[in-house]
């Protein structure tokens, strides 16, 4: 595994070289094969881990046909990734640092919305989710999916 | 299997047109001839079939439940109740007659801001009383002012409702497969836990909670305010709901066929609470396509998950779900093909 860091994060365009819209074979020839894939026909996507980030190519939720584009990251525990200076996934005080920016949506789910800067932000309010804590960076044409996403508690 | 993040054995909302009713919205009959049966916009049936079972016989009236005042000469374990009570709003007009209501489509008028609360109450006032989108018991006035009543109640996943005399609600927690119990200062009572997919409630004549246990086949009789049970009826296939009748002595019961799993096997499933994110992921995909009524495929996600990851096991419970959809008009005969040819 190839320990990644520190990523920058360009809201809705980019994590480090991951930029969202591109293929998975672009993004291959920049950074390499992934730590590990797998094809998912139920979810329509293609899911590759390097190091703590996931990448999901796919299409919209409940497409009926693969897209082989970059539409979603997400970042776990011990991820390296910077915006704006915050440490993300790391800094204690990442939801008020963020709230500066933006106001999250939905502080009361598990999941809140950054919805200028495309960010999810899952167990970092009172209700905690199983992953304890993920972030999901997503691509402007997929706001829609996430936001819905986050707004459903449940 | 779209399901809320449950530890249920058993699954069958895909398959439940009636799941899809009031998602995002209160669907208002103006003309119906029983508020307990839901007239079902997508063409299906609320649910598969309905069974009545009787009540007062061997399967209720055996064994006393509390062996308390509570069960005899008419004490009720609530107060007060009689016929069942009218919690829609104060004794109104009675449901007309099926063979009186007015030629089906029956018109209807759409409410919006309703969206997570897959059953719903009146309160003695008229309010609505439900869940919203933040897992909270709410209640809104027929003006629309919504309040708060209780923040994040049980695990916000709930199927089921009743309003009982005394002013409180008793909510199916799908999630921890309990039943809750809310007061109206706001407490919540615990009534009975160790549920498997409490699905549908009413109250019966007797002043007993009867729900429906869609994971284990049966319908329970429970006293609202110790919790102690009996079996009232068993061996239904997948009851999704409870009704009482004008009669005092027969229940309803709704069937929504679906995939019977063993618990630990339903715990791996793509859509299941204990997948986390990927599983909302998974159950909000299906729900985007139930929405569409892409029935065919909502219902292959299931098929292709199963069947990857438990093959060979529900192939014959996959395909009978497969001509119950057909059955119900979801799926065209080559729709039906091409799924069971995913079964494996």
């Amino acid at each position: 595994m190839t320990a990644l860091g520190p990523l920058h994060f360009d809201p809705m365009v980019a994590i480090g070289p991951f930029g969202f819209g591109a293929t998975w074979k672009t993004i291959e020839k920049m950074a390499g094969e992934p730590d590990f894939f797998d094809v998912d026909d139920v979810m329509k996507e293609r899911r590759e881990t390097r190091d703590k980030l996931v990448l999901y190519y796919r299409g919209p939720l409940g497409a009926t046909r693969q897209v082989n584009r970059l539409r979603c990251i997400t970042l776990h525990r011990g991820a390296d990734v910077l915006f704006n200076g915050i440490d993300l996934m790391n800094d204690r005080a990442v939801v008020n640092k963020l709230s500066d920016l933006d106001k999250p949506l939905y502080p009361e789910n598990p999941y809140m919305v950054f919805r200028e800067l495309g960010l999810i932000l899952g167990g970092f309010g009172r209700i905690k989710i199983k992953e304890k804590k993920l972030i999901m960076a997503y691509a402007k044409d997929a706001r829609r999916d996430y936001e819905e996403f986050a707004a459903k508690p449940f | 299997m779209r399901s809320e993040p449950s530890q249920g054995a058993y699954d069958s909302s895909m398959l439940c047109p009636s799941r899809l009713v009031t998602r995002g919205s209160l669907l208002v009959l103006l003309a119906s001839c029983d508020p307990d049966v839901t007239v079902n916009p997508t063409g299906g049936g609320s649910t598969g079939a309905i069974s009545p079972a009787p009540i007062g016989g061997s399967p209720v009236g055996g064994a006393p439940i509390t062996g308390g005042a509570a069960t005899e000469g008419g004490a009720n374990p609530v107060g007060g109740m009689g016929g069942g009570g009218d919690p829609q709003g104060g004794g109104g007009e009675a449901p007309l007659p099926c063979s009186e209501m007015v030629a089906a489509p029956a018109p209807f008028e759409q409410l919006f801001g309703f969206t997570s609360s897959e059953d719903f109450v009146f309160d003695q006032y008229g309010n609505y009383v439900g869940i919203d989108s933040n897992g909270n018991l709410v209640r809104t006035t027929k003006d629309g002012f919504t309040s708060l009543w209780i923040p994040s109640i049980g695990s916000g996943s709930m199927a089921g409702m009743v309003a009982l005399p005394d002013g409180s609600v008793v909510i199916c927690d799908v999630g921890n497969g309990s039943l809750q119990r809310a007061y109206p200062n706001g407490v919540v009572q615990t009534i009975l836990g160790g549920l498997q997919y409490p699905n549908g409630i009413d109250m019966g004549p007797d002043g007993y909670i009867y729900v429906a246990e869609n994971g284990d086949d049966q319908v329970r009789r429970v006293h609202p305010d110790n919790g102690q049970w009996t079996i009232a009826a068993e061996g239904m296939i997948g009851p999704n709901g409870v009704a009482f009748s004008d009669d005092p002595l027969v229940f309803y019961v709704g069937s929504c066929p679906g995939l019977h799993m063993s618990k630990k096997d339903h715990a791996k499933t793509g859509s299941h609470g204990s997948q986390g994110t990927p599983g909302k992921l998974y159950r909000d995909a299906q729900e985007k396509l139930l929405s569409k009524k892409k029935w065919a495929d909502a219902i292959a996600m299931d098929v292709k998950d199963v069947s990857k990851k438990f093959p060979g096991k529900y192939k014959k419970s996959l395909r009978e779900m497969i001509d119950y959809a057909r059955s119900q008009d979801l799926i065209t005969d080559a729709q039906k093909r091409k799924l069971k040819g995913m079964c494996k």
